[in-house]
């Protein structure tokens, strides 16, 4: 009996990676052209050039589930740091000054929003849904309805001059957050926080820096997605982030993080995006449109959290 | 009270058997509850009153055995099936809705309807239904319009009390009702009880209070590791005899305070004033133990949380270790780096992080000094929860157990090793035994004993008057956030009549 339960617990560790496996075999089986050994494009496609955004916004977002929050400014703060740095590049052309400026104006607003939280008082929601609105009008005023394209120097050659610098980049961050959240006091104490403030002031934690900090790691994450998406499109305009927020929840749902704080990992959000990319590519392929893939995209995030209250229940006994 | 003919039976509980994964928590119980009778049901935590109890009002089903009521076979499905045989129940924890009136928490589900179509609630009835009942119970300071958050969390118990009362009982059981009342609401309570059985209520009664049995009590039940060991009148069995048969073993003294030679000063308060205490003055030195003495409500809590930097302090001044520390800005980061350690009477709440592993919660206050690099070496974790759990012998299958899966006074444990591992000099012990069993008591009287040998400062808050009589060096007795007096055990005999005299009213008892 007791073997049979440790096997069922090994099953639910390990149900999404067996979802996403399943979900690749199926699309792989009944349409031709998702994947096949003789034309690997499109799933190289994939990989390169769509989980790496949202595989880095959705380890921002479970950062700030972590912490029982939330983070809907991440999509706007990408669009005005991409924007912001587009227009720095479009004035100097230097690429340096663009990148540090962009992951500068990122942090920053990550930093008002920790400050927002922990110093003002105002819950995540509020705080981020606050910024999302400044941000993304400070955005539009900037560029004033128009787009920034043909960057000068070699700014888009640092991120797609080798086919692959996107994920290289997104899998170099995801092992440096798991690092952070895994091994570190830092890490610790953000799982300690998101399950019991109260408790984690009374043990000594700074709540206050834990924060700030994290939120300012979301911005900063937020903005390096956004100069990684402009240097892969080739322009930048104020409404690129619109649905990022949404989709980074959605796959941080998917990949197992409960909005009960206190629980989730690096390595759900990475295996929940990747399903769901899988999951709308593969539709597309099987000639899905795009509003039942919305639909799906419901469906498999329902499917998901009842699979987690089946675990939780199952570690309780 | 003499009542000699003996009962009829209302309930007849056979060869109850319930199993959790892996745990059995009752085993082949077997007793009988008789009408109009009050029945006492004791045991350590873990023993299986609970279980039994919930089994009874349908929370849980049972594996095997029988239950019978007035002679018809009964088995509750759900909580309904239980009050619709006018079984009710007070649980441990409350249940209230918080942001909700009284009455609305009182009669929710069952609210008096105005008009038949609409199911509106004729709120008038409701409310002066309430303030009949609370007034019957004694209660009528609580108002039923008033919101559940507002209430002190002994006020709140009351409205459990209420809730259950007002649903017309055959048989009414209390999981531990007085584990947070003040003195005179255990009084109304106790005379409702009485009533309630005067009136051929029956009542099942789960306490860890030892004195409250032997006041309220009929008959008291025994149960052990999920057994049912036995049941007696009251008055022709000792607390001893109960004690000894609850724990399996003989407990020889629960409280054996050796006092030492008090050393320096280790904290010193002056004229402090906060939100809920004024000019607080009291000092502790190495090697004692201090007892914060008074009802619940004087603002002994709020006091303690002040001077552990995790409320705000409005003035005066705190010295620790002979070192001023300056009160704005103060903080529980730097109480903890001056050596301070609390332990709250909200174990669950500000105590512990309870859905993380006994290992995190033991190391977390001391991440900063045990790994300065920031980087957490699970070795060095594992080993030194080990050495806490042996130390403080906590009962767990491993130290990867989450601390929500362990009794209240393993939980405790873990709360003391927590602080322990910070190597604190001056601990703060708010209700230490609230919840727990003698067993794990004693044993926490015991660690609190070689504390303070071990030369480390103690401030204990404490309600249950024989445990801060018997282990304070001195007592600071509290009344609406001002110490009313000191009373040292060296000049004055502390008695429970010097204690309850400051607390009560705020003046030392006429023979001082």
């Amino acid at each position: 009996m007791r073997n049979k339960k440790k096997m069922q617990i090994i099953l639910y560790k390990y149900s999404r990676v067996m979802i996403f496996v399943l979900m690749f075999l199926f699309f792989t089986f009944f349409t031709d052209t998702f994947f096949s050994f003789s034309n690997m494009n499109n799933i190289r496609n994939i990989f390169a050039q769509q989980v790496p955004f949202l595989m880095l916004l959705s380890i921002g977002m479970t950062l700030a589930i972590i912490l029982k929050g939330i983070d809907l400014s991440i999509g706007t703060v990408l669009a005005l740091s991409s924007c912001v740095a587009a227009m720095v590049l479009q004035a100097t052309g230097n690429s340096l000054l663009c990148i540090l400026t962009g992951l500068a104006v990122g942090s920053f607003f990550g930093l008002v929003n920790g400050l927002l939280i922990s110093k003002v008082g105002l819950s995540p929601y509020i705080a981020t849904y606050s910024i999302q609105w400044i941000s993304k009008g400070i955005a539009y005023v900037l560029l004033a309805g128009t787009q920034i394209y043909n960057f000068p120097g070699n700014f888009r050659q640092l991120f797609t001059g080798w086919f692959y610098t996107l994920l290289l980049i997104a899998f170099i961050v995801s092992l440096i957050m798991w690092f952070l959240m895994s091994k570190t006091t830092f890490g610790r104490n953000v799982y300690v926080v998101g399950n019991n403030s109260s408790a984690a002031r009374l043990s000594g934690v700074k709540v206050d820096m834990i924060y700030i900090v994290t939120f300012t790691i979301i911005g900063f994450l937020a903005s390096l997605t956004g100069l990684m998406y402009i240097a892969n499109l080739g322009a930048a305009e104020p409404i690129i982030g619109d649905s990022f927020a949404l989709q980074a929840i959605a796959a941080t749902l998917i990949g197992g993080t409960s909005f009960g704080g206190g629980k989730g990992s690096v390595f759900s959000a990475i295996i929940g995006s990747m399903i769901m990319i899988t999951l709308t590519n593969g539709l597309l392929h099987m000639g899905v449109g795009t509003y039942w893939q919305q639909f799906a995209i419901g469906v498999v995030i329902v499917f998901s959290i009842i699979l987690e209250r089946g675990s939780a229940r199952l570690l309780k006994d | 009270m003499e009542k000699e003919s003996v009962k009829e039976t209302l309930l007849e509980i056979e060869n109850i058997r319930k199993e959790f994964v892996g745990v059995l928590a009752l085993d082949d119980v077997s007793l009988s509850i008789r009408k109009g009778e009050v029945h006492v049901i004791v045991g350590e935590n873990g023993a299986g009153k609970s279980t039994l109890c919930k089994i009874i009002c349908g929370l849980y089903p049972k594996n095997s055995g029988n239950l019978c009521f007035e002679g018809i076979d009964y088995n509750p499905r759900n909580v309904r099936d239980a009050q619709h045989t006018g079984i009710n129940m007070i649980h441990q924890e409350l249940n209230l809705l918080k942001h909700r009136t009284v009455a609305q928490n009182i009669y929710v589900g069952v609210e008096p309807i105005s008009n038949k179509l609409l199911k509106t609630i004729n709120v008038k009835k409701m409310n002066s239904d309430c303030k009949a009942l609370l007034t019957s119970l004694g209660i009528d300071y609580i108002e039923p319009t008033m919101l559940i958050k507002n209430l002190s969390i002994a006020q709140q118990q009351m409205v459990e009390v209420a809730k259950a009362l007002s649903h017309k009982s055959k048989l009414l059981i209390m999981d531990e009702p007085t584990s947070s009342l003040t003195e005179r609401e255990v009084e109304n309570l106790f005379r409702l009880t009485r009533k309630l059985r005067d009136d051929g209520v029956s009542v099942v009664y789960i306490s860890h209070r030892m004195n409250e049995l032997m006041e309220i009590g009929d008959r008291v039940t025994i149960m052990r590791d999920g057994k049912y060991i036995g049941t007696y009148n009251i008055g022709e069995i000792t607390m001893d005899e109960i004690i000894m048969l609850m724990v399996g073993r003989k407990i020889t003294k629960l409280y054996n305070r050796k006092f030492n030679k008090p050393g320096e000063e280790a904290l010193s308060v002056r004229n402090l004033t906060g939100l809920r205490f004024r000019n607080v003055n009291l000092n502790v030195r190495r090697g004692e133990i201090v007892g914060i003495g008074g009802l619940i409500g004087a603002g002994r809590t709020e006091l303690m949380l002040s001077i552990f930097g995790y409320d705000a302090i409005e003035s005066g001044e705190i010295y620790l270790f002979g070192k001023k520390v300056s009160t704005k800005g103060w903080n529980p980061n730097k109480a903890i780096a001056g050596s301070m350690a609390l332990l709250p009477e909200d174990r669950k709440g500000l105590g512990l992080i309870l859905s993380m592993p006994i290992k995190a919660n033991v190391v977390q206050s001391s991440l900063k000094k045990m790994f300065k690099s920031g980087i957490i070496r699970k070795k060095d974790e594992n080993e030194t929860a080990e050495k806490y759990v042996r130390k403080l012998r906590i009962v767990t299958p491993s130290i990867d157990q989450l601390v929500e899966n362990l009794s209240g006074g393993n939980q405790q444990k873990v709360v003391l090793a927590k602080w322990l591992c910070t190597n604190c000099d001056l601990l703060i012990f708010d209700e230490p035994t609230r919840g727990i069993d003698v067993g794990a008591k004693a044993e926490i009287y015991e660690l609190m004993n070689e504390l303070a040998e071990n030369n480390c400062a103690i401030i204990m808050i404490s309600s249950e008057i024989n445990e801060i009589l018997n282990l304070s060096d001195r007592i600071y007795v509290m009344k609406d956030g001002e110490i009313k007096g000191e009373i040292d055990h060296k000049k004055d005999v502390i008695t429970q009549e010097a204690v309850l005299s400051l607390a009560m009213t705020g003046k030392a008892a006429v023979n001082e």
